[in-house]
């Protein structure tokens, strides 16, 4: 079956290299005869010789039978795949008949000569037809204008067959070859294009259609299904299918009457002078207007559904052709209507009328009157004077709105008014008359009632027409030669160009006797549909704008969305740095919280300093002589450092650096400084704060060795667990008796803390005086029994200060200075209320009254008035010495009294005191008025100052009270000290600060003020000196006493006006005199204690003040 | 389209647009492995620390925390970096947007130019109709697209503190909500809210939220001077 096939590869393979074979093939072939030759035919198949006899029957392959394994066997073959072997599934059967033929052929023929050259037919004609798709698989693709312009769409007729027969002939005479129909009918194409080309660029004017046209029979613009409005294709009349007598459409170009039969003539209408119109020809050969026929009485159409021809013109009575119309003021001239109104002759003609827009009604009538042969309708026509008013004008009114300068003439002739609308249509027929026909007769301005609607395209149609010549000119457009010779370029025959002459003027001819009509239908349809075209593009247009705006504002979205991304990137990685901050911070808790604690610590600590006096290490240049006092000085920047490199293990260690900072201060500065005093601030301040601390380091457990947390953190104690019962419990001294003070003033103070941070309420408030109120006592319990020595010895050392000064007692100065700061020390480290209160008092005055005796006879003046006038301004300044005692007590009880009232502090000073405080003030008062006698002499003098500084506190612990005695007094007094107390006044009350100022003992005195005189000048002083730029404490010796001249005039003044008048009085120049005195035992002093050391300096100089 | 040459150079420009957001990304890729490596080396450091810290001097702690610190310091170093590189790139794009908005409306004024010379020649009633409806549905769509457009110039002259924007603003305050919301738009403002309207941005530049919406955080005009956020305010309020 595939032998043949293969044979004939091997054909082809031998052919390519015979010689492999050759040998092979000699023998056998040898073997032949030439008789066997001619009936077998040898095969050498791979080496093989295979001989088939050309009898036997071969097999046809089909394409079925072809089976995979073969095309496959065929693919491996490298040089079968070599050969185009499958040229297409379909043509193999066909082919290879062939191919068995001419094989077979050769093979029998021509068996010893070298292999043959094969080759195959493909016959395009055997392919087999493609079974049918569904339908879903065809789609209809309209050739693009281009693809069909190329292509030839015009189809010869018979007229263009019997041209082509003549030319074919005159040429087959003069001996040249003929020109084949597919050749005209290219020509022809292509001139019809070119002239398409022309035509449009020329200008659309022919592709007019007026929408609104209307019948020019019935002067009707609808336009039903079934009475379409026609539009003849030359003369573009429009008329309703009914009314120009057009039953069926006709296909393709539609002319009227007029065009088709007298195209070249214009025709007139026989009934009247009117050009223009619906025309047909009337029996006799003659043309009328339609609307003539209709509305003359006597003239009827032959056939009522044709329409035509006219008949009866014959019947119109002579009278009829001799009305004159008085439109048209023409007699003879056609037949002319009357006026159907009785007793009205006015005559016009039809047409005229019509232009005229008289009342012309054409009943439904004529639908009854198709009966007979005569279209007989009812018609009424009006003369202008009978028209009823705008019954029939109404339609029309719209339809043409002109000026009416040029219908005045017509106006003129006409005998009514009223009609201007209808005129307005004469006027407008006259223009084209005169545009179009170009001479209309003078007198015979009315034209044809038919060509109200003339197009443009109308014009050179009718110019034609008016033309003698008898070939109507239509708008053919020319083509130049050279665009000729650009047609036939691509085409070769003999005369090419005679023939071509030739062809174009047939074709010319041809256009013009179709009336310009194009001759491919296509083209015709393309200039009707050129606007809808131009509008399409227009869509198309804004369409292609439309989806351009519509891409841009996608990319617009996207690039939105993309900034949405970008910000929420943005964002989160805002975020992250955020994470990578808290991740640090909760890293740094890890690893050391004891640090981190030990830093918020210290930050709180330093928030209490707010001048930032120990922010920074002291600076040697400044002070030279610092480090002379102190072995270790220690700043808050030292601590951060010391923190920082982990130096400190526990809080112990951190609360040693801090009571060092402070203690150094207190050490270094003379107590009436604002550094000592901030120093005593802090001290205080902190010592809540590391409190604190403390309380959280127990509460979260810290490994002191390794600076981190506790694996497990302690057993919490509760802490915040309180109840007011606890604190309760612990005010009632009983309750904690079996503790030691010490404890218990641990207890108190934490109590103090807890309540203290509570919410605010009444209870609260009343709990935290209390236990105010017993902190102090306590304080001053642990004072008093070691007391004994430390409060002695500071009431020694105070005394000896200022005595010691003038004396130049420079051990006692010594003592003092160096006890002080074991006092604070002390205080400090143990939280022990220093001495102060009453108690002290007691020692005091005698302390006093020895080293007081000369002064006593000159301070006492003063000293009486003093005490009334803290309590009643207007006694004192009389009432000196008469009041001496009276107002001691006055002063006394009244204290007494209102700190009873007062409760809480005032109590708590109170009640230790009541036994001894009476008298004791009383005789603090007593001596201290001697003693400011004695002021006003030379010096001041110590102990009255302190055993005053006793009725003081008494005093100022009052004065917050509200003693309507002391009031006036204690504003006075309150300012300087509110001053001075300002800066303390953190967490700690007034009251408070006054404690502290009194367990500060002298070194208090200053701050809380508790000398009248003295207090008022140093915290007078003090605030002066805080506001003038705190200059003096840390300044070596030589320069305070500079500075300190003008600061203790300065809070001489101060002291008067804070209402210690009365000196002034009492001793005119007292003030002065007594703060003069300053100078002058400071100096003294400053002498002495540079002499001994410079410490005594510092220290000594406040002290004359106190 | 010759009346589109501006908008094919705007093409041209922002063909690279991609590159360069990819490379922007890819560098904030970049740098975000590194930080997350160096976020490891902490937790190695730190492991390390708390094993050992017994036995160390405080010399060594301090090493030791020390190393842990620049770590961190590098970390947040590459933070900020990826923080700029976000803000640049948005930067960018913003740009890109602003021209286009200035494009698109140039291209919408010469279509509108051109729309009208054409109704003029063509007396077709409907095609003027229609010339009115597109114009009409471009109108809107245009000013749809102007406000949120406004929404970024806004911002930054907010920030910038000019009162300017105002007046532009002020212009179309009802047409804000046209533009459809994106379910991943970032939101704003103490509601949480995406931007709409006029927003104020927080003068604190650490604020969490940024800007917000002047109704939410009662206002009505651009308040003189600087601004913060009732957040910030609590925040310094709490710091003081």
């Amino acid at each position: 079956m595939r032998k043949p096939r293969r044979k004939l590869r091997q054909n082809a393979e031998g052919r390519r290299s015979p010689s492999p074979y050759s040998l092979k093939c000699s023998p056998t072939r040898e073997t032949l005869t030439y008789a066997q030759a001619q009936r077998i035919v040898e095969v050498d198949i791979d080496g093989r010789l295979h001989r088939i006899s050309i009898y036997d029957p071969l097999k046809i392959i089909t394409e079925d039978e072809l089976t995979a394994q073969d095309i496959t066997e065929c693919n491996s073959n490298k040089e079968n795949s070599e050969q185009p072997q499958f040229p297409g599934k379909s043509k193999k059967p066909s082919s290879k008949g062939k191919k068995k033929d001419s094989s077979s052929k050769h093979a029998s023929g021509t068996s010893f000569h070298l292999p043959q050259p094969s080759f195959r037919v493909v016959d395009s004609g055997s392919q087999p037809e493609a079974p049918p798709l569904p339908a879903a698989y065809y789609r209809y693709i309209e050739k693009p204008p281009e693809d069909l312009d190329a292509e030839v769409e015009y189809d010869m007729d018979e007229e263009d067959l019997a041209w082509l027969d003549m030319v074919n002939e005159k040429r087959r005479i003069d001996g040249h070859s003929l020109v084949s129909a597919d050749t005209f009918e290219l020509l022809v194409d292509r001139l019809e294009k070119e002239s398409y080309l022309e035509s449009r660029s020329s200008g659309a004017q022919q592709s007019l259609i007026d929408e609104d046209a209307f019948c020019c029979v019935c002067l009707d613009d609808e336009c039903h299904n079934s009475n379409v409005i026609l539009f003849c294709d030359i003369c573009n009349l429009a008329v309703h299918q009914e009314c120009y007598g057009v039953p069926y459409i006709p296909e393709g170009q539609w002319l009227c009457r007029c065009c088709l039969q007298s195209p070249s003539r214009p025709v007139d209408c026989a009934l009247c002078p009117n050009k223009g119109g619906a025309f047909k020809q009337t029996s006799d050969g003659h043309w009328a207007h339609v609307v003539c026929a209709i509305w003359i009485p006597e003239v009827c159409f032959a056939n009522t559904v044709f329409l035509e021809p006219i008949e009866g013109i014959d019947n119109i009575p002579p009278a009829r052709w001799k009305l004159t119309c008085y439109i048209c003021k023409q007699k003879g001239l056609g037949a002319a209507i009357q006026c159907h109104k009785v007793n009205c002759y006015t005559a016009f003609h039809v047409t005229c009328a019509q232009r005229a827009g008289l009342f012309m009604k054409i009943e439904p009538m004529r639908e009854t009157s198709l009966n007979g042969t005569i279209f007989t309708v009812r018609k009424t026509a009006y003369c202008e004077a009978h028209s009823p008013s705008g019954a029939a004008t109404a339609r029309r009114k719209g339809d043409s709105p002109r000026s009416l300068s040029e219908t005045g003439d017509e106006e003129g002739l006409k005998e009514g008014g009223g009609e201007e609308e209808e005129e307005e249509e004469v006027e407008e027929e006259e223009q084209e008359g005169q545009g179009g026909v170009g001479s209309p007769l003078k007198g015979v301005p009315k034209k044809s009632k038919m060509s109200l609607k003339q197009k443009i395209k109308k014009e050179p149609e009718e110019a034609g027409r008016d033309t003698p010549s008898t070939v109507p000119l239509v708008t053919v457009p020319q083509i130049p030669s050279y665009r000729l010779n650009k047609i036939c370029s691509g085409l070769s025959f003999q005369r090419k160009n005679q023939f071509m002459q030739r062809l174009h003027n047939y074709w010319l001819l041809k256009r013009q006797a179709r009336n310009g009509v194009p001759l491919i239908r296509r083209l015709h349809s393309h200039l009707q549909s050129q606007r809808n075209a131009e509008q399409r593009e227009q869509d198309e247009k804004t369409s292609a704008v439309k989806e351009e705006l519509k891409y841009w504002q996608k990319l617009r979205h996207d690039l939105e969305r993309a900034r949405l991304l970008i910000e929420l990137i943005r964002k989160r990685e805002k975020l992250k740095r955020e994470q990578v901050k808290v991740q640090q911070a909760a890293m740094e808790l890890e690893l050391m919280p004891f640090n981190v604690l030990l830093r918020t610590t210290l930050d709180l600590l330093q928030e209490k300093d707010p001048a930032h006096i120990f922010s920074e290490p002291v600076n040697l240049s400044e002070v030279p002589d610092y480090l002379e006092f102190i072995s270790k000085p220690m700043d808050f920047s030292t601590m951060r450092r010391k923190l920082e490199s982990h130096l400190y293990h526990t809080l112990e260690e951190f609360e040693e650096d801090f009571n060092l900072i402070v203690t150094n201060c207190m050490k270094y500065n003379a107590k009436d400084t604002i550094f000592h005093r901030a120093a005593v601030r802090l001290r205080d301040l902190g010592g809540a704060i590391l409190r604190h601390a403390r309380r959280q380091a127990e509460n979260i457990g810290y490994d002191p060795e390794r600076g981190t947390h506790l694996p497990e953190s302690p057993k919490l104690e509760d802490f915040y667990r309180f109840s007011w019962e606890d604190v309760d419990n612990i005010l009632i001294p009983e309750n904690r008796a079996h503790l030691s003070p010490e404890v218990q003033l641990k207890e108190l103070l934490e109590k103090l803390d807890l309540v203290s941070a509570m919410r605010s309420s009444g209870a609260r408030t009343r709990r935290v005086r209390l236990l105010r109120r017993e902190i102090n006592a306590l304080r001053q319990k642990l004072a008093q029994p070691p007391p004994l020595q430390p409060p002695s010895l500071n009431k020694t050392v105070s005394n000896g200060e200022l005595p010691a000064g003038p004396r130049g007692d420079a051990a006692v100065l010594e003592q003092a200075l160096q006890e002080e700061p074991e006092d604070d020390v002390d205080r400090d480290d143990s939280k022990l209320p220093p001495p102060p209160t009453l108690e002290p008092t007691g020692p005091a005055p005698s302390l006093s009254e020895q080293e007081s005796p000369p002064d006593p006879p000159t301070l006492k003046p003063i000293n009486d008035s003093k005490p009334p006038s803290r309590l009643l301004k207007p006694r004192k300044v009389e009432e000196d010495e008469l009041l001496e005692k009276s107002p001691l007590q006055l002063g006394s009880e009244p204290l007494q009294h209102l700190l009873g009232d007062n409760g809480i502090n005032r109590l708590s000073l109170t009640a230790p005191d009541t036994p001894a405080g009476a008298p004791l003030s009383g005789v603090g008062r007593r001596t201290s008025v001697l003693f400011k006698k004695a002021k006003n002499g030379v010096k001041p003098q110590r102990s009255p100052d302190r055993s005053l500084e006793n009725g003081e506190d008494h005093g100022l612990a009052g004065s917050p009270a509200s003693s309507a005695s002391i009031e006036d007094e204690h504003h006075s007094r309150k300012r300087p000290r509110s001053r001075s107390c300002s800066e303390s006044e953190g967490e700690r009350s007034p009251q408070q600060e006054e404690e502290t100022g009194m367990t500060n003992g002298f070194g208090k005195h200053t701050e809380s003020g508790s000398d009248s005189e003295c207090s008022l000048g140093l915290s007078g002083g003090l605030a002066f000196e805080a506001c003038s730029g705190m200059t003096p404490p840390k300044r070596s010796r030589g320069k305070p006493a500079l500075s300190r001249v003008p600061f203790l005039e300065g809070v001489n003044g101060d002291s008067d006006y804070n209402g210690s008048d009365h000196r002034s009085q009492d001793a005119p120049g007292g003030p002065p005199a007594q703060w003069c005195s300053h100078p002058c035992p400071p100096a003294g002093r400053a002498e002495a204690g540079r002499a001994e050391t410079g410490r005594g300096w510092r220290e000594a100089l406040p002290c004359p003040l106190l | 389209m010759a009346t589109a040459m501006y908008l094919e150079h705007y093409l041209d420009s922002i063909e690279n647009l991609p590159c360069e957001l990819q490379r922007n990304f890819q560098l904030m890729r970049e740098l975000d492995q590194r930080t997350e490596d160096k976020k490891a080396e902490i937790d190695i450091l730190a492991a390390e620390y708390i094993s050992r810290v017994k036995t160390l001097s405080p010399d060594q702690r301090v090493e030791h925390l020390q190393k842990i610190q620049s770590a961190y310091s590098k970390c947040k170093e590459y933070s900020d970096d990826k923080v700029q590189l976000a803000m640049q790139t948005y930067e960018m794009v913003d740009k890109h947007i602003r021209r286009l908005d200035a494009d698109l409306a140039r291209f919408e004024a010469d279509l509108k130019d051109k729309m009208e010379g054409s109704d003029f020649e063509s007396s077709g009633g409907r095609g003027l109709k229609k010339g009115r409806g597109q114009k009409e549905k471009r109108g809107s769509r245009g000013r749809g697209r102007r406000t949120s457009e406004e929404d970024t110039p806004k911002k930054k002259k907010h920030k910038a503190g000019s009162e300017f924007t105002e007046t532009i603003l002020s212009v179309h305050p009802s047409d804000v909500l046209d533009m459809p919301v994106d379910p991943n738009e970032p939101t704003y403002c103490l509601c949480h809210q995406v931007s709409y309207g006029e927003m104020i941005g927080c003068d604190n530049p650490d604020c969490p939220i940024e800007w917000f919406h002047f109704a939410c955080v009662d206002l009505t005009t651009k308040p003189k001077g600087k601004w913060f956020c009732p957040r910030c305010v609590q925040e310094k309020r709490k710091k003081k």
